[in-house]
């Protein structure tokens, strides 16, 4: 077959011509996606010290491009398909440079060269500079395309090169092609023979091997990133170095021995339990680079032959190191015997689903190898390699272990579009933590091993966490409101509609209903359910229970009895308030109006609240009043209200936030303006009380913050500098929080279950950054502590995410008879420290069933309920970065995000929104599209008028109405217009199936890059526009394409191809397997 | 082991204040805590919990109300 290539290919000054191996053909793919892509340059800078014999240099190089002849190859297209051509004389001159470079300059040089690109069909991709360096010496630069070369090949060619080098100085006279001996086979014939029926049916066989051992559905790696992961990925990169101390790497080589095993396989079994710990998962893949020069021929050869084998991690629970380590042993000699399966079979035959955003199959590599030395002697000259910065990443985090004579250096090569160095440094830290746990107790489960150090652990027990701030236990709510009112009994305490009452009015009139109701046996840890009206009695009422020493239960009047009557069953109060006062409370305005001064314990009772979305069971979350004073005490310092502020209280009574609106100002001595439900509810009403009552202070759910500023976008004074916004109840979108510091205001994020009394932790915004899309909730509030935790309950390192649990003052007491429920949620705390507040031994801890992290600053971010994660084809998905997307088209308004299970089993991802104009914008697909992988652009958006809230203004996710068959798409489409008919003959040409539906996926039916290729010049010579290979492949059905295609007249042109990179599978166009075919 | 793992095992432990809760059994019980002799599942020992806790306010108050009663 070689033989008939050569004799086809007569051009002048051409050897002869080949096929590209498979992994060349990738290559040259991605190069032809985007011809400016460096990120598959190879750069070497060697230092050469010493008396330099240029012209003998020159001619080393030319006799190494005489030798290897894949450095005189360039790859051209014919007939839409790949070939290179060796060329019959080396092009390779060393262009030599003047000037003096100092080794800044030197490093800068360097970096331009790995930034230059290459031409693949211009010539042969290989460059040879020579630099003269200050004080003499010189540096030799080689900078190829990995197409000619791989790792393995640097050492071929450093040998080759000084051996060249050698004899030139030797024989001056000597041509160059004769400096060193031709070799018997090359490169060319490796791709040939990888195209002969023996070399692919061994390959066919190695594929489905590998295939079976992998199975299907390999979840792709969602490690937590320090930004949002751009909808197509970018290739730019950044490394860290670690070396790995002496005694780890004696107990690697020890415990090898004793496994016989390769160091390879230890750390691989490490790099996979690291992995699974960072993100969470147990299932995703590792990359692992191979020399792939499988026979002895191949040996002494320069060219691309690395492959890559997947290894899957499927970390159980209880899985220990040394049985990763058996397992992966066996794998790899499995792999070993069964031959190569290139990376581009697997690929088109698991055909996993694409992300643009990701590497398909694996999104990290590991990379060991056994490091040359860096310094060789020659006759008069020292050669001595340069590091090369990397500044590309081909996955998102790659691992590079380089085993040397005198030790172990690693690096983690990461892509800076998702991490941070600092990050990526407490990922190398966790590494070497790990690592050496594991080698110190092989038989320890792998999820068991120590992640952080333990300076870093105390650092991420207590350093975050120092909020202690003294309370006197006789500071109860109740004290501080007497003493305001002693102190400023004529100020105005509250108002409600036109009526004002004064501190004193307020104070006398809550002692004599308190009179009242101790004589009717409330009294310490006693219920009073109380169901009125937003007005003077609800605030009376509320203060006078507490005098009386009792606890009052929230009941929303506006529910139905049906809703109140099992709270109450449950409760059993021993009153109930329900009519006006005067009605149920007869003759109380008679009794003393002094105060009661009953002596109150700190654990007893304040209120207990009933908490919505319990399936069933009731549970009343009981607060006692030290946990409400301290809440009280604690958010002096984030908010800051004085005895000037007003505050405007909206919050129904049954969502415990109120206790922030109708607390804090009585005992500051602020006022407090109570909204009318209805008015709560109105946005210009709203308004008009902020502007009418000088309001500095409102707390609002994120819902009632965005209708305020949807009613007050043209002006007006209320929603401005001169107000105090606190929001919380539901994350913060950074949508919303620009909106708000675009209006002047004070924004201060807050977040807490109702389990620990209000908030716990606050964060004042001050800007939000170009990329950010969450909020933080920031720190704890004063004497709490907020803890990100793993499975066992152990601290995770910044970055990570992990469930959050809440230690301190805060907690409630319990859910009232409700033992087991509460004994389950509230555990005892792992971390006791008896300087802090509430957290000393025998202190318990809340589980709030959120999932968070920890930022490098410490602040902590929210990732949503661990219940509200939703899974679509295998990925993660957070509702709340869908809903971000959708936030930031300039047309919606508001908007949520569910899965909903469908008759098929698959999840369908649905967008709820609220628009400008009531209906979908027309260009909506294409925005999420631009910021968002595939799998997470909804498949069904439903306009609404408005979202639904519950009573407490949060989003009800559970009454949302499901999306109607109508708007689901079908399981067939026939294509509806004469574009999509005619671009499905195209499809069906070029995947060689019929019976395409509009709405098939390109990838599913067994479409891979190449036939993308194909499809690409099809459809320049039927329809006319040329479209970029990134847009096509972002339309992956019929119709997405066909829409492409029809706005091809405006498409936009910037179709940032460097995503490309890594993402595209070049497979063996030849092989029309029967996947194809449905 | 995880605290949500089938598998897991927990003691039922109580503090100071007779508050109950449960600990997965291989880990040292915290400072401020003990064992009460049963140890299971998680159900089981939140069972039995759910029998023996029958007062649920902290010692603490209890004692204070017991004292000014008295």
């Amino acid at each position: 077959m070689s033989d008939t290539l050569r004799r086809a290919a007569p051009a002048p000054g051409i050897e002869r011509t080949a096929p590209l191996s498979f992994a060349q053909e990738r290559l040259w793919l991605l190069q032809r996606l985007d011809p400016a892509d460096t990120a598959y340059n190879l750069t070497r800078a060697f230092r050469l010290s010493g008396a330099l014999d240029v012209p003998a240099l020159e001619r080393a190089l030319e006799a190494l491009v005489w030798r290897h002849a894949i450095l005189r190859t360039r790859f051209e297209e014919r007939d839409g398909a790949p070939v290179q051509a060796v060329l019959s004389r080396p092009t390779l001159g060393l262009t030599p440079e003047t000037g003096a470079l100092d080794d800044e300059a030197l490093a800068r040089r360097i970096r331009t060269e790995t930034r230059r690109p290459f031409d693949l069909a211009a010539g042969p991709p290989l460059r040879a500079t020579l630099l003269p360096l200050a004080g003499g010496d010189a540096a030799l630069v080689l900078a190829m395309h990995h197409i000619l070369s791989d790792g393995p090949s640097n050492p071929i060619l450093a040998r080759d090169l000084l051996t060249a080098y050698r004899a030139a100085l030797l024989d001056e006279d000597a041509a160059p092609a004769a400096l060193l001996p031709p070799l018997p086979v090359q490169y060319a014939d490796y791709a040939v023979e990888q195209r002969g029926d023996a070399a692919l049916a061994r390959t066919e066989r190695a594929v489905d091997r590998a295939v079976a051992s992998l199975g299907t559905g390999i979840p792709a790696l969602d490690l937590p990133t320090d930004r949002p992961r751009p909808a197509v990925r970018g290739s730019d990169g950044a490394r860290v170095e670690f070396p790995l101390s002496a005694a780890i790497v004696r107990d690697l080589r020890a415990l090898a021995r004793a496994e016989s095993c390769t160091p390879f396989i230890l750390l691989l079994a490490a790099w996979q339990a690291l992995l699974g710990r960072w993100s969470g998962q147990s299932d995703f893949a590792v990359g692992v680079p191979n020399a792939g020069r499988a026979d002895e021929a191949y040996e002494p050869l320069v060219g691309f032959f690395v492959d890559t084998q997947i290894f899957r991690a499927r970390l159980s629970p209880g899985l220990t190191g040394r049985l990763l380590c058996r397992r992966l042993r066996a794998e790899a000699l499995a792999a070993l015997d069964d031959g190569a399966a290139p990376v581009e079979r697997l690929l088109e035959r698991l055909a996993p689903a694409r992300d643009p955003g990701r590497t398909p199959l694996f999104q990290t590599l590991l990379n060991v190898r056994m490091e040359a030395p860096a310094r060789l002697r020659l006759p008069g000259l020292t050669v001595e390699a340069i590091p090369v910065p990397e500044t590309t990443a081909k996955v998102d985090l790659a691992l590079d272990v380089a085993i040397g004579e005198d030790g172990v250096l690693c690096a983690l090569d990461y892509a800076t579009d998702l991490f941070d160095a600092a990050t990526v440094e407490r990922l190398a830290a966790g590494f070497r933590t790990l690592l050496a746990g594991l080698l110190a107790d092989p038989d320890a489960a792998l999820a068991a091993l120590p992640l952080l150090d333990p300076a870093p652990r105390e650092a991420e027990l207590t350093d975050w966490n120092r909020t202690a701030l003294p309370l006197d236990p006789a500071e109860d709510m109740l004290a501080r409101f007497e003493r305001v009112a002693a102190d400023l009994p004529d100020c105005v305490a509250a108002v409600f509609g036109e009526t004002a009452l004064t501190y004193r009015a307020l104070n006398a009139r809550a002692n004599r209903l308190a009179r009242w109701l101790a004589a009717r046996g409330v009294t310490t840890d006693r219920l009073v359910a109380v169901a009125l009206p937003r007005g003077a009695d609800l605030l009376v009422a509320l203060l006078a229970i507490h005098k009386a020493g009792g606890a009052y239960l929230p009941l929303d009047p506006d529910q139905p009895a049906a809703r109140n009557a099992p709270i109450r069953a449950h409760a059993a109060p021993t009153l109930v308030i329900d009519t006006p006062l005067d009605e149920c409370a007869v003759g109380f305005e008679r009794l003393d109006d002094g105060n009661l001064g009953r002596p109150v314990h700190p654990r007893q009772l304040a209120y207990t609240l009933y908490t919505s979305g319990s399936t069933g069971v009731p549970k009343g979350v009981q607060i006692d009043r030290h946990a409400f004073a301290n809440f009280l005490h604690a958010m002096q310092e984030p908010v800051g209200l004085t005895a000037d502020d007003r505050l405007l209280a909206v919050t129904t009574l049954g969502f415990d936030i109120a206790g922030l609106e109708l607390f804090l100002p009585l005992v500051t001595g602020a006022r407090v303006v109570v909204a009318t439900r209805e008015e709560a509810l109105d946005p210009q009403a709203l308004a008009r009380l902020i502007e009418r009552h000088g309001i500095t202070t409102l707390q609002a759910t994120p819902a009632t913050w965005r209708m305020l500023l949807d009613a007050t976008e043209r002006g007006g004074p209320a929603v401005g500098p001169g107000l105090r916004a606190l929001c919380g109840g539901e994350a913060l979108g950074a949508d919303l929080a620009r909106r708000l510091l675009a209006r002047g205001v004070g924004l201060l994020n807050l977040y807490g279950p109702t389990e620990t009394t209000v908030w716990s932790a606050a964060w004042p915004v001050e800007r939000v950054g170009e990329g950010e899309a969450t909020i933080p909730i920031g720190h704890a509030i004063a004497n709490n502590r907020l803890h990100i935790l793993d499975d066992r309950l152990e601290p995770v390192p910044p970055g990570v995410v992990g469930d959050l649990w809440i230690g301190g003052l805060g907690l409630a007491r319990g859910y009232g008879r409700q033992p087991a429920l509460t004994a389950a949620a509230f555990v005892p705390n792992p971390f006791p420290d008896a300087d802090a507040p509430g957290c000393g031994p025998g202190s318990r801890l809340y589980r709030t069933g959120d999932r968070a992290r920890r930022r490098g600053d410490g602040a902590i971010e929210f990732l949503g309920r661990r219940d509200h994660q939703m899974k679509v084809r295998g990925f993660r998905i957070e509702a709340a970065e869908v809903e971000a997307a959708l936030d930031s088209h300039p047309r919606v308004r508001q908007s949520v995000v569910v899965a909903h299970g469908s008759a098929v089993g698959e999840a369908l991802l649905c967008a709820y929104l609220v628009t400008a104009d009531g209906t979908e914008p027309p260009d909506l697909r294409a925005h999420l599209a631009a910021r968002l992988p595939g799998y997470m652009v909804p498949s069904v958006c439903v306009v609404l008028d408005r979202l639904p809230l519950n009573a407490n203004s949060k989003i009800d996710r559970r009454a949302l109405p499901a999306p109607s068959a109508a708007t689901c798409p079908a399981a067939f489409e026939a294509p509806a217009t004469d574009t999509e008919a005619r671009l499905a003959a195209l499809w069906e040409e070029v995947l060689e199936c019929r019976g395409l539906g509009a709405t098939d996926d390109f990838f599913r039916l067994g479409g891979h890059s190449l036939r993308l290729v194909r499809l690409q010049t099809r459809i320049r010579s039927v329809f006319g526009p040329d479209l970029p290979l990134g847009d096509l492949l972002r339309a992956p059905t019929v119709r997405a394409m066909a829409a492409l295609i029809e706005a091809a007249g405006v498409a936009d042109d910037a179709a940032d191809l460097a995503f490309m990179a890594g993402l595209l599978d070049a497979p063996d166009a030849a092989s029309g397997d029967g996947e194809a075919a449905r | 082991m995880s605290w949500d793992s089938p598998d897991t095992r927990f003691h039922v432990v109580v503090n100071e204040e007779e508050q109950y809760s449960i600990w997965p059994d291989h880990k040292p019980v915290p400072a401020g805590w003990r064992t009460v002799g049963v140890s299971g599942p998680k159900e089981d020992c939140l069972a039995h919990i759910e029998r023996v806790w029958t007062d649920m306010r902290p010692l603490s108050l209890r004692r204070a109300l017991d004292e000014a009663a008295a």
